[in-house]
């Protein structure tokens, strides 16, 4: 799988305590393993209903990884993520 | 909301079990989600937010309005105003300076404040900040669309009151969203003035760096260029940018920055500012350099680095070693150099020599006034030469200076009048003791040069007449004009030189030699004359020969006495001669006349042979007369001298005279009064006036006049000098002159030569002239002739004048009775004829005589004889023994014999040989037999010694 693919979008809450958690360790993950070929994007609940209602998101924070093959939605405050993207079988490296 | 009618229903129960409920939902969600999970959403989109979420909301939104506050109280407390706009560019926000500047400014209430678009209100500006309000808009603008991550903007805010200044900085509020910006606007008055009062200061100081006309130039402590001022920069040629950081060692040659390098280093090191002179070689050309470095402190006194300025002193240095050489010219002049004040006279300045000529010393001299060394200065004679001084040009004076001893010397005085900051006095003293010296010398030599003897003249190198002296002129006949600019050789040339004499005497002289040489050269009126002259060259200053002096001495004279010297030797030698002569034939004549006379007494008067004898007698008597006249020309004749009136003289034989020349020639006699005597024979003085009469009668065929003068006369040394015979003293002149035909040169020259004579052959005896210069000269006197061709004769006989006490007695006249004597006499005599002749007279007269034939044979006789000898009559000049000698040999045995001497040399006793004393007996031969035995008895009779 090529991490170039790899999209995060992470909805929150305003700025619920995981919401903010969530936000520090996606962002500390991406700029520490993919700091080039990520793309990132962060959604307020709370601002942006329609799009969450899109993707059908029910609790915040979660985290939609669309590696271009797959997409799937992680929930929490994303402290495991590394754990999580591991366990996806996405490749995990220091650049 | 819909209420239930069942108690269930109620709607406080309903919404207590639905709250139940949500608290059950809540706990399972949380359960579920473990806490990680901040909201959920139902299907229709409604977001419900967790109670910790909400919590942690709340006490966020408490934290961000402690914060907001916070903020607020630190951006009122920043200096600049500021305001915070959204991202549409509408204020959120103005800190207390932004808003207290819109209320000090009167801005309309609200203007800037929150709510406004600051967009807005720049667009909207209008007046002198328009522009800048666009551009701040501008870059608002690009700020918050997140093209710029800042925006800075220097603008003035003037009020006629006072200059403003602002920076307006814009900044994102948040460099990663667009949500705002902040914008302020910081007062930068004080800090543009202050760049403004350093910029402004800079710049002058630069000027000031620039506009002066020295190098200067700044190092660190490293000793690198810092900077320096476009003098220097241009100097090396070079831009400020290749200077800084550089060193010396870049631009310079290695000797020459090591030596700048030791400077610098040293001055770092002492910290002490140095200055020099020094010398370089730039393009050959010697330059002096002023060099001034410092170190230069910080305020803390640090030395922070160096300082140096140089500059170009070669000018200066010039100007200084040409003022100490033009001192040094002006005190080693010769001549005195003073700066007086016009004023007072002061010396204000002077020369080495000015006051060392005059013996003091500079203190001294300088105080002192004109009037102290010029001793005949008046006030109006001061002013005479200040007003002098004012001509252009200057004005000469002679003066004389004195110096301190008080000596005064001639001076030369220069002066003229030079105008700086006020009037000087410049003089010029030059001492002219030598120039007057020389100057009288060369007036000396000049009056020599006229007054001289000498003929000179001086020509060019071509030997034209540029100068000839009075006695040249005199000399040749000619004037000056007549001879500057000829040629000598148009002048005097006589033609009795070849070409070869000439071309000799100018090679000579070419050559640059001397010539000297005897030349016969012509007067203007034909005449010639003979002269040695003496030809230099003269040399101009370069050596080259541009004139030649010709020293002439006219030596006519001087041949002439030449000739006449001459003359009188040959006169002196032929009458050695003639008197020799005459001596041997006086004895043969003494002998013929005695025996003739013995005959005549023994024979008949009347017998044939008498009459014969007769003859014999008068030839023998005219013979004697011819002797007598060679003897008195060769002045060996007896004179019989006495002291003499010679007017007496003249005119007791006038009348003899006046028959003698005959009736056709006029005599006159002019006798002076007073004449002196003399002391002469005064038949040959009659001599004298006959033979001259008859040698003017014969000069006058014609007839004529003859004068006879008699003068006193003092011959002077001049006279003397013209004359080789006439010797300076007192003389009787007489002179006898005829206006006959004169006589030539040569004549002249042979006139008293004996055996010469002009006339015809048998006329004269040419034994005239010859007897006139005998006697003359016997009698101590001298004969002049002046005689010129068709103009007549003059003889002038000069005689020495005479003291009467000089006279010396003088036997009588010759006796002619026979004495007679019974004595005996010893007669010794060489010749013969003559012993013998004497014996018999003697004899015949009584005397017993004893003949001896030389003075050997006469000592013999005397030995031999008996009886006395009373006399003795001897022979002087004999061979052997002479006559002296013997009578000397004689008186040895008999001192009282008497002595009587016989000679043919009648003046034997006056000779110089010295053979006889003075006053003793003389018998002169020829004698008659009365003379004899006269002078015999005399002797005899004579009382003994």
């Amino acid at each position: 799988m090529s991490s170039d693919q790899l999209q995060f979008r992470l909805y929150v809450a305003g700025e619920g305590p995981n919401s903010m958690a969530a936000i520090a360790n996606l962002k500390a993950l991406c700029e520490k393993y993919f700091p080039s070929n990520a793309a990132v994007e962060i959604v307020d609940v709370i601002k942006e209903p329609t799009l969450a209602l899109q993707d059908q998101v029910m609790v915040t924070p979660l985290l939609i990884i669309n590696t271009g093959s797959t997409v799937q939605k992680c929930i929490g405050d994303l402290s495991k993520l590394q754990h999580i993207l591991e366990t996806l079988g996405i490749k995990i490296e220091a650049p | 909301m819909h209420m239930p009618t069942d108690p269930d229903t109620y709607p406080e129960v309903q919404l207590a079990k639905l709250g139940a409920e949500l608290s059950e939902v809540l706990r399972k969600i949380n359960q579920f989600a473990q806490g990680e999970v901040d909201s959920i959403a139902d299907t229709e989109g409604h977001v419900y937010l967790l109670p910790e979420a909400q919590a942690q909301l709340r006490q966020a939104a408490a934290m961000q309005a402690a914060y907001a506050k916070e903020r607020a109280a630190i951006l009122n407390a920043l200096p600049a105003h500021l305001a915070l706009l959204d991202n549409e560019g509408n204020i959120v926000f103005v800190n207390e300076p932004w808003y207290r500047y819109g209320a000090d400014n009167d801005l309309p209430d609200g203007r800037c404040g929150v709510g406004q678009n600051y967009l807005a209100i720049c667009d909207a500006a209008d007046g002198p900040c328009k522009e800048d309000a666009l551009a701040a808009a501008a870059g608002i603008r690009s700020v918050l669309s997140g093209q710029s991550s800042e925006y800075t903007l220097d603008y003035s805010c003037h009020s006629p009151e006072v200059q403003s200044w602002f920076r307006l900085i814009v900044a994102p509020i948040n460099p990663t969203q667009n949500v705002g910006a902040v914008v302020m606007h910081v007062d930068v008055t004080e800090q543009v003035m202050s760049q403004r009062r350093l910029t402004e200061s800079e710049a002058r100081y630069r000027t000031l760096l620039e506009s002066i006309p020295h190098n200067i130039l700044l190092k660190d402590l490293d000793l690198r260029y810092v900077s320096a001022n476009d003098r220097f920069l241009k100097e090396l040629g070079i831009q400020q940018e290749q200077l800084i950081g550089k060193r010396d060692s870049d631009f310079f040659p290695r000797q020459l920055a090591e030596k700048y390098q030791a400077d610098d280093e040293r001055i770092l090191q002492t910290g002490q500012m140095e200055e020099f002179d020094e010398k370089y070689v730039s393009n050959g050309n010697e330059v002096w350099i002023h060099t001034c470095k410092s170190p230069v402190l910080d305020s803390e006194g640090n030395i922070t680095g160096l300082l140096a300025t140089f500059w170009d002193i070669s000018a200066t240095r010039r100007a200084e070693v040409s003022l100490n050489l033009l001192r040094f010219l002006l005190d080693y002049s010769k001549d005195a150099i003073e700066v007086i004040d016009p004023q007072t006279g002061r010396f204000l300045d002077a020369n080495t020599t000015a006051y060392k000529s005059l013996g003091y010393s500079r203190e001294e001299f300088l105080a002192l006034t004109l009037n102290d060394v010029n001793p005949r200065q008046t006030p109006e004679s001061f002013s005479a030469l200040v007003r002098e001084a004012r001509n252009p040009g200057g004005s000469n004076f002679i003066y004389h200076h004195r110096r301190k001893d008080g000596s005064e010397f001639p001076i030369e005085k220069t002066v003229s009048m030079v105008t700086l900051d006020r009037d000087y006095l410049i003089s010029t003293v030059r001492d002219i003791t030598e120039r007057m010296r020389a100057e009288e010398q060369l007036r000396m030599q000049a009056e020599v040069l006229e007054a001289t003897a000498n003929s000179i003249i001086i020509t060019d190198k071509q030997g034209t007449v540029e100068w000839a002296n009075p006695a040249f002129l005199n000399c040749t006949g000619y004037t000056l004009d007549e001879v500057v600019g000829k040629n000598p050789r148009d002048l005097v040339k006589s033609g009795l030189h070849d070409q070869a004499f000439y071309q000799q005497m100018w090679e000579t002289i070419l050559a640059g030699f001397v010539w000297q040489g005897e030349l016969n050269n012509r007067r203007k009126d034909g005449s010639i004359y003979t002269e040695v002259q003496t030809i230099t060259p003269i040399r101009g200053v370069s050596g080259e020969i541009t004139h030649f002096a010709g020293i002439k001495l006219d030596i006519s004279d001087k041949k002439r006495l030449e000739e006449e010297l001459f003359q009188a030797r040959k006169m002196e030698s032929v009458g050695r001669l003639a008197g020799g002569v005459a001596h041997d034939f006086n004895n043969i004549l003494t002998v013929i006349s005695g025996y003739t006379e013995i005959v005549l007494n023994a024979i008949q008067d009347d017998s044939h042979i008498h009459a014969d004898l007769i003859q014999v007698k008068k030839a023998a008597e005219r013979a004697a007369a011819v002797t007598r006249q060679l003897l008195a020309f060769s002045r060996k004749q007896v004179l019989r001298p006495q002291v003499l009136d010679l007017n007496r003289v003249l005119l007791d034989c006038t009348k003899m005279l006046q028959r003698l020349i005959g009736e056709d020639i006029e005599l006159v006699t002019k006798p002076a009064d007073k004449l002196w005597p003399v002391y002469a024979d005064i038949s040959q003085l009659e001599q004298i006036m006959m033979n001259l009469l008859v040698n003017a009668r014969d000069a006058m065929p014609l007839g004529g006049q003859v004068i006879v003068e008699t003068s006193n006369i003092t011959v002077d040394k001049e006279l003397s000098e013209r004359h080789a015979d006439l010797l300076p003293g007192i003389y009787v002149c007489l002179a006898v002159s005829d206006t006959g035909n004169g006589m030539d040169a040569a004549t002249l020259h042979h006139l008293f030569e004996p055996f010469f004579t002009t006339k015809p052959f048998g006329k004269g005896t040419g034994l005239g002239l010859a007897t006139v210069h005998g006697i003359v000269k016997q009698s101590g006197g001298t004969i002049l002739v002046d005689s010129e061709i068709g103009k007549g004769t003059t003889f002038k006989i000069y005689l020495p004048r005479v003291l009467v006490e000089d006279v010396l007695p003088h036997d009588s006249d010759e006796p002619s009775e026979i004495l007679r004597g019974s004595e005996t006499i010893l007669l010794v005599e060489d010749e013969e004829p003559l012993r013998i002749l004497a014996e018999r007279f003697l004899t015949r007269s009584g005397y017993t005589v004893i003949s001896a034939c030389n003075g050997a044979e006469a000592l013999q006789l005397m030995d031999k004889q008996q009886g006395p000898v009373d006399l003795v009559l001897t022979d002087v000049i004999m061979p052997g023994m002479n006559g002296r000698d013997l009578v000397r040999r004689l008186q040895e045995k008999h001192p009282h014999l008497k002595i009587l001497y016989m000679s043919g040399y009648p003046d034997t006793a006056k000779t110089a040989q010295g053979i006889l004393e003075k006053g003793v007996p003389l018998l002169p031969k020829p004698f008659s037999a009365g003379l004899l035995t006269n002078k015999v008895r005399q002797v005899l009779e004579a009382p003994p010694k």
